[in-house]
């Protein structure tokens, strides 16, 4: 569930010339003294415990974390438990620190994959943080974090959001610490090599980059990104894909629906085949491709087939985030009654690999379980 | 903030169920016993409720008073003679495009403010424990003692529905049904705010909820909000789902945030209130105890 701030203000109107003194146990209502609602009795609290509304809680403080070493993360396992997770030197199984950012700001976290053969992009896998200066793996890494339309429309002149820093693991888990807020609704995060000399296509990845919604105030958790190396984009090509320097949109197709918190209907990872893009309802034959049908990595284009096989991606060309959310996908829907595909923008922005997953949604007026 | 899910819908992790309320409590406590002191009850809802048989148009300045808003785009673009937005016919007039155009976006404004690319929006509303029976709602067009189904558009269905809703609406005058038309104004029941977030349509920020009450509530030790569930039969206990835990069952229900009072400036008391069930989940109190007294400034 996302933690959210409720507002209140109360107003009691009283009398100018108060007239009446409720005594203890009891409250003025509207001019008159009430008995309580409720009572409970002191003397029901335990040891190490106190009497909270109705109830006993525990009288030592909340949990409090080391902010140097650690940060509280709600304990996957019991989300009413806070925990305090180590912020660097775990392992890759262990939980990945994401903690509530600063007022009005987003923290963004969540785990790096190689595009060509769908597994964690990982170095030793330690659970160390990463070093500077590391030349493979996602310790080589950078990320920054753009309002992702106006990188859209102009990817040379976007000026990164700021943020209170990004945190790179060596397992390839990252975390972008406390994101300002763009003015879009949109926040997309670029990944390329660190070293100057290996950004673009060469070095560990091509320029690739992901959105997220922009929340202000919420630790987003869990968010999939990609690398794609060099030698991938070039088999893309040599196979019958677009080149890179065209820009490329990857749409991954999902099976299953997952509601905001994160929930699904089924496995979030299972890829969904016989799937088309398209743009405003119809379909683009002459700028999407799609991989040989059981292929599970992506690895090889397949220029006689019109729809995702079994790794749920399409690849399209041409894509303007100027047409705002009106890229789609037909097919691959069981139940079209209750179920469409999302809508999302799209880019094909030059020398960039931009990558967004689409899941099944609710059909206006009904409920998908997809 | 948990919020409850429509009629009928079973809740997934994080939601409450339909037939539940929050109730605001002023805590006090001595060296014997803690008392609680209910304020008021309120509710949190998605805005609108594409599900719900009665989300409808209503008004004079609408085209078809008592249309389930899930038609709309279907029904106008039918009055046009446009049935696909992008591709209006030869002749077709810049009037008629533009209404079905706009009846499209309608549509996805909806979506949007049901969260269909995040950023759901949810309201504060007054609380009833009444519900939409099932049994009265059609699934056709044709038993004229029921709600006709959401799909039935002719205008003796649609007369007939914002009739019957109408009816109930005013039988249960706390009831939450919300309109997309103006988020401030919903069809029945009260509206007292909404929960921080952002409208998704035009990214502005919505939040902050204001209750005014018969209670003075200088003084108090503490200040709470419960969720419970109603007692839709009224008999004096929570109506409690089958299997629902007995070590869970209070009178005032689940305790969802608690916090004491600090920082009374001007005869204005905060209150920052946390929650022990949800890490993270947080709320603001001001209270104006006295707003008839000079020494209150804003």
């Amino acid at each position: 569930m996302r933690p959210a701030i409720l507002l209140f203000g109360l107003a009691a109107a009283s009398s100018g010339c108060k007239s009446i003194d409720c005594g203890p146990g009891t409250i003025e209502r509207n001019g008159t003294c009430a008995p309580a609602d409720e009572t409970t009795v002191t003397a029901t609290c335990g040891d190490g415990t106190m009497l909270d509304g109705d109830r006993c809680v525990p009288v030592l403080p909340p949990t409090m974390c080391d902010p140097a070493t650690t940060t509280e993360t709600p304990d996957p396992n019991n989300p009413g438990i806070t925990i305090c997770v180590g912020t660097g030197g775990t392992s890759c199984t262990g939980a990945f620190s994401c903690p509530t950012p600063a007022a009005g700001k987003q923290t963004i976290c969540g785990q790096l994959y190689d595009a060509e053969t769908n597994n964690k992009f990982q170095g030793a896998a330690t659970g160390a943080a990463c070093g500077s200066g590391d030349t493979t793996g996602p310790c080589a890494l950078a990320i920054n974090a753009y309002d992702a339309i106006a990188f859209g429309m102009n990817p040379t002149g976007a000026t990164p959001l700021a943020n209170g820093g990004v945190y790179i693991d060596d397992c390839g888990r990252f975390r972008v610490t406390s994101v300002a807020q763009p003015s879009s609704p949109y926040i997309g995060l670029g990944f390329d090599d660190a070293n100057a000399a290996n950004m673009g296509p060469n070095g560990e990845t091509n320029t690739t980059g992901v959105a997220v919604n922009a929340q202000p105030d919420t630790a987003t958790q869990n968010v999939e990104a990609w690398i794609v190396k060099k030698s991938t984009t070039d088999g893309w090509t040599s196979s019958g894909g677009p080149p890179v320097s065209g820009g490329i949109y990857v749409a991954i197709y999902r099976t299953h629906k997952c509601d905001a918190t994160g929930t699904c209907t089924g496995d979030a990872f299972a890829n969904q085949s016989g799937v088309t893009i398209t743009k405003s309802g119809s379909t683009l034959p002459n700028n999407d491709y799609y991989f040989t049908a059981a292929e599970t990595g992506r690895t090889t284009i397949d220029g006689a087939t019109n729809a995702t096989g079994s790794n749920g991606t399409g690849l399209l060309t041409g894509a303007s985030v100027n047409d705002l959310l009106v890229y789609s996908g037909t097919g691959g829907i069981t139940d079209t009654t209750n179920c469409k595909w999302e809508s999302h923008a799209a880019a094909s922005l030059a020398n960039i690999v931009f990558f967004q997953i689409y899941r099944p949604q609710n059909q206006i007026g009904h409920t998908c379980n997809q | 903030m948990p919020v409850q899910v429509a009629p009928g819908v079973t809740p997934a992790a994080g939601q409450l169920p339909a037939n539940t309320h929050f109730t605001f409590y002023a805590f006090q406590e001595d060296a014997t016993a803690g008392r609680l002191f209910a304020v008021d009850n309120f509710e949190v809802h998605p805005v609108v409720d594409l599900g719900s048989p009665c989300y409808i148009d209503v008004g004079e300045h609408v085209e078809h008073p008592g249309l389930h808003v899930s038609q709309y785009e279907k029904v106008i673009d039918a009055d046009v003679g446009i049935p696909d937005y992008t591709m209006p016919p030869a002749g077709a007039s810049e009037t008629d495009k533009v209404k079905a155009g706009t009846a499209h976006q309608r549509m996805v404004n909806i979506n949007l403010l049901l969260g269909s690319q995040g950023n759901p929006v949810f309201v504060i509303s007054s609380a009833s424990a009444a519900e939409y029976d099932p049994a009265s709602i059609d699934t056709g067009c044709t038993d004229t003692s029921k709600i006709p189904a959401p799909t039935c558009t002719d205008e003796t269905s649609n007369k007939r529905r914002l009739d019957m809703c109408q009816a109930f609406w005013n039988a249960h005058k706390g009831f939450y049904e919300g309109t997309d038309r103006v988020l401030t104004s919903p069809l029945s029941g009260t509206m007292a705010g909404m929960v921080d977030g952002m409208n998704p349509i035009n990214t502005g920020f919505v939040g902050g909820s204001q209750f005014f009450v018969d209670e003075a509530l200088g003084g108090f030790d503490g200040y709470a909000v419960y969720w419970q569930f109603d007692d839709a039969d009224g008999d004096g206990q929570p109506d409690y789902p089958a299997g629902f835990p007995d070590a869970d069952k209070h009178p005032a229900g689940q305790l969802l945030l608690f916090g004491t009072p600090a920082m009374v400036t001007r005869d204005v008391i905060h209150v920052h209130m946390t929650s022990s069930l949800i890490p993270g989940l947080k709320a603001e109190l001001a209270i104006f105890a006295n707003l008839d007294q000079d020494s209150t400034h804003f």
